[in-house]
């Protein structure tokens, strides 16, 4: 049994992060003290989901690509997240919830999340298993099918959190004609301009999985944030001293992270 | 108590054994690992069952309920069934399986897909707008962008491809990887959560299930 080369930075950073998370998740525990800074999109939820409440129009939700196993498998975690809060609050102000699925896998953990969601508000009478539907793994026919969900049903608010791809731009676009209230949020570098552009308000990068701290508050989920922020630090100091030395001429970090 | 607690642990088992997979070489570990996986794939098409079920029971019921735009039902239960039939009967290499997709998804795909260049314009048409501070540092690099991207650009200033390679690589890139850089940590940290178990969203639960 040995330890792969090259990954040896991973390792030593991993623990490092746990390491932090541990420390931080105790600390808030005592001193119960750690400031995070509003996120202007995830205030607006209410907003959002009163006003549909008030017009009597449902909000849809879509997680984009919705899938656990590829590499942005993280940004659907973060997504259902957002879709529980979203069903809440949904279920609090007695508003209908329509999920569109682009992904099979997704379909039947969507269905929990918001089921149980209903089932926490005590409203699961209030819950409609044909409102969470799955649509189809193929781009371009999932995207014309929410086109054709959100001018039907004339959806007042559009609530998209995840990974997507070149869906961004025409779901945000047909919920800002459709005049719904947007938040969108994704770490996907290619799509945040599209949200940016379309959407009220964006969710940009880690935002998206800083959200359930900034919602729910818990020791183990600050504990994960200050470890992040450390993290920043960390990343920031070593480009900096990274650069200085590579200017410098000396690639002594730059080999010590290739470890 | 089991059946709330087994996929907890099943997810922290999985998590685990990939997790150490990518920092161990170990025979065991590798196969195990492989395996796993493959688990997933499997439970990946078993998902799509479930969803072509959901899409069929949905629409049946808008077919029984003789709904105002049941029309499209029809049109997607008979596309559903009727290409399914065809690829799972006569295999997907059959001349018939193949005009189809030639001749009816890849048209209607590239449809739908090139609604994006006017949902770009007018999107960039409300963004361009000058309202703010932030607005006018997006519309000036759009528009030096754009200059640096055609030949009346470089007819203004001989400079602006450079500009808008200088705005691409230094600025847009060092903003991307910053995002970048927040998202890993983000995404290590929601990982983390998930395979201790203490992220619980994905079986219905609230954001903590103990972990506090």
């Amino acid at each position: 049994m040995t330890l792969i080369p090259g990954r040896m930075t991973h390792l030593i950073f991993f623990a490092l992060f746990c390491a932090a998370t541990w420390y931080a998740t105790n600390r808030f525990k005592v001193t119960g003290l750690v400031p995070i800074r509003r996120v202007t999109g995830l205030d607006a939820f209410e907003e959002a989901i009163g006003r549909a409440t008030e017009l009597g129009r449902p909000v849809h939700f879509s997680l984009g690509r919705g899938l656990f196993d590829a590499e942005h498998g993280a940004q659907t975690f973060a997504g259902l997240a957002m879709l529980r809060h979203t069903a809440l609050t949904a279920a609090k102000y007695g508003c209908r919830l329509i999920v569109t699925n682009q992904s099979a896998q997704a379909h039947p953990v969507t269905e929990e999340v918001v089921r149980q969601a209903f089932l926490e508000a005590g409203k699961p009478d209030a819950y409609n298993p044909d409102d969470i539907r799955y649509l189809s793994e193929e781009q371009n026919a999932y995207v014309s099918a929410v086109i054709g969900v959100m001018n039907r049903d004339k959806i007042a608010a559009n609530v998209m959190f995840g990974y997507f791809y070149a869906e961004s731009m025409m779901l945000a676009e047909t919920g800002n004609f459709v005049g719904a209230i947007q938040i969108a949020g994704t770490a996907n570098t290619h799509q945040i301009p599209f949200f940016v552009a379309a959407c009220d308000y964006t969710l940009i990068g880690e935002e998206i999985f800083a959200a359930s701290a900034y919602l729910e508050r818990q020791p183990v989920q600050i504990g994960c944030l200050t470890a992040q922020d450390l993290g920043k630090g960390l990343a920031f100091g070593l480009i900096i001293i990274g650069a200085l030395l590579s200017t410098m001429g000396n690639s002594a970090l730059t080999n010590l992270l290739k470890k | 108590m089991v059946l709330t607690q087994l996929p907890i642990f099943v997810t922290m088992f999985v998590g685990i054994v990939v997790l150490l997979d990518f920092w161990i070489k170990q025979d065991g570990l590798i196969l195990l690992s492989r395996e796993l996986m493959n688990w997933g794939v499997i439970i990946s098409a078993f998902a799509t069952g479930l969803g072509g079920a959901n899409l069929l029971r949905i629409h049946m019921k808008k077919l029984q309920a003789q709904k105002r735009d049941a029309f499209y039902s029809i049109v997607l239960l008979t596309a559903l069934i009727g290409y399914t039939l065809i690829g799972v009967l006569l295999r997907s290499t059959h001349p018939w399986y193949v005009y189809i997709f030639n001749n009816a998804l890849q048209p209607l795909s590239a449809t739908v897909f090139s609604f994006n260049a006017f949902f770009m314009l007018s999107a960039a048409y409300r963004a361009f707008k000058v309202r703010t501070a932030q607005a006018t540092v997006l519309l000036v690099s759009a528009i030096l962008v754009m200059l640096g991207s055609v030949g009346i650009g470089e007819v203004i200033y001989a400079g602006m491809p450079a500009v808008k390679s200088w705005i691409q690589n230094v600025g847009t890139t060092a903003g991307f990887r910053g995002v970048t850089i927040g998202t890993a940590l983000g995404a290590i940290g929601l990982s983390l959560r998930v395979i201790l178990g203490i992220e619980r969203t994905q079986f219905g639960g609230s954001g903590t299930g103990g972990g506090d």
